[in-house]
C-alpha cells in the first residue's frame, strides 16, 4: 500500500513499498519536538517535494548542500535506520550518483560514486547504480574586477559578479549600485541585479572601464548550477525589468 | 542584459556585489569564505571609510571584492579554482 510520509521542511518521499513511523533516538527527539521520527524501508522511492537538498558526507554541516533533486526523481533508499534523522538514499542525477539522506537540522548523509558503490555492496546489493551518462559541463565563476581610474574618475572599490554555466546556458549575475543612491558617501541605494545572457557582453563592459577582471572558476554538478539559478530566479520573481 | 530592482536594497557593507555573489556561491561551496578573517583588510576603502565601517559594525564575512580576490588566490591544491584574467588590450 502506498502512503505518503512527510520528512520535514525540504521534501517528502513516497516509497513504492512499505514505510513506517516510529520515534527513534535522542537526536531525532531533539530535532523534532512535535513530530515523530519517520522511517523508510530500503527500496525504490519517489521525491514528492518540489525540491530535495543533497548534502555531502562525512561533513554533516547543515548548509553543506552539494545539489538538489526535483519532484518526481526516482531514488533508492539504502538504509532504513536514520542517521541523525537522515535516510541514506541513492539519487541518479545526470549520470552521477549521489547518496543522500534527508531530514531536518543536521544535514544529510551524502557521498560520491565510490561511497555509493561501497554502500550498495554492503547494504543494498540489489540496488544497481544507474548507467553513467555524460554530464553537461557546469561551473561557477566568481568574477572579481579591480578598482580603476578612467577619464579622470577613480573607482577604488572593485566589483564582483557571478557566472553560472549549466551546459549550454551561460548567465552572469551582476548586482550593484546601479540605481538611486543615498546615505553617507552613497553607501546605500536601490539594489539592481543585471542578468547577462552573454558573458562576452558583460566582460566587454568591464574591460571598457580599463579594470582587470580575474575569473575564478569552480566545476560543479548540474544540480549545483541549478541551485544557483533557482536562487537568482527567486530574487527576480515578480519583478519587472527596469 | 536585463536589469531588475530586487527587494534587497544596496548596502555597502551588508548587501553589495560581493556579499550577494558569495551568498549564492556558498549554496554549493559552503566553506568558500571560511578564511574571511585572514583576508578582511577592507581593500579598496580609504582610512575614513574603514573607520566608518568599523563604527557601523563590520559584517561577519567578506564584503570587499579585493578581500575576496585575496581569499580566492590563497586556495591551493585539489579544490583550487581555474583562474583567468580579462583586460582590455
Amino acid at each position: 500500500m502506498l502512503r505518503r510520509v512527510n520528512l520535514g521542511g525540504e521534501g517528502t518521499f513516497m516509497p513504492h513499498h512499505e514505510l513506517g513511523t516510529q520515534r527513534s533516538g535522542p537526536d531525532s527527539a531533539k530535532e523534532h519536538h512535535d513530530e515523530p521520527q519517520k522511517t523508510l524501508q530500503p527500496g525504490p522511492a519517489l521525491v514528492k517535494a518540489t525540491r530535495l537538498n543533497l548534502r555531502s558526507a562525512p561533513a554533516l554541516h547543515h548548509d553543506n548542500i552539494v545539489g538538489v533533486v526535483e519532484h518526481g526523481t526516482s531514488v533508492q533508499v539504502l538504509a532504513s535506520t536514520p542517521r541523525n534523522g537522515f535516510h541514506e538514499v541513492v539519487v541518479p542525477v545526470h549520470g552521477k550518483v549521489w547518496a543522500s539522506a534527508h531530514h531536518l537540522d543536521h544535514g544529510a548523509v551524502a557521498s560520491g560514486h565510490a561511497a555509493v558503490q561501497r554502500i550498495l555492496g554492503t547494504t543494498a546489493p540489489t540496488a544497481p547504480a544507474p548507467a553513467p551518462v555524460a554530464a553537461p559541463k557546469c561551473s561557477i565563476t566568481l568574477l572579481i574586477g579591480s578598482g580603476y581610474s578612467h577619464d579622470g574618475e577613480t573607482k577604488p572599490y572593485g566589483h564582483c559578479a557571478l557566472r553560472v554555466v549549466d551546459g549550454a546556458q551561460d548567465t552572469t549575475y551582476d548586482y550593484g549600485r546601479y540605481g538611486k543612491t543615498w546615505g553617507t558617501g552613497s553607501s546605500e541605494g536601490e539594489g539592481m541585479l543585471r542578468v547577462w545572457s552573454s558573458f562576452a557582453a558583460y566582460i566587454a563592459g568591464e574591460n571598457a572601464t580599463t579594470r582587470t577582471t580575474t575569473a575564478y572558476t569552480f566545476d560543479t554538478t548540474p544540480a549545483g548550477a541549478q541551485l544557483l539559478e533557482t536562487f537568482f530566479k527567486q530574487k527576480i520573481a515578480g519583478r519587472q525589468p527596469v | 542584459m536585463t536589469q531588475y530592482r530586487i527587494l534587497d536594497d544596496y548596502d555597502a557593507l551588508t548587501s553589495n556585489c560581493t556579499t550577494l555573489s558569495l551568498h549564492a556561491a556558498q549554496l554549493v561551496m559552503a566553506h568558500l569564505d571560511d578564511n574571511h578573517d585572514k583576508f578582511g583588510d577592507m581593500r579598496g576603502l580609504n582610512l575614513f571609510e574603514r573607520g566608518a565601517a568599523m563604527a557601523k559594525g563590520r559584517p561577519d564575512g567578506t564584503f570587499m571584492p579585493g578581500d575576496l580576490k585575496a581569499e580566492l588566490d590563497d586556495i591551493h591544491g585539489a579544490g583550487a579554482p581555474r583562474v583567468q584574467t580579462y583586460k582590455a588590450q
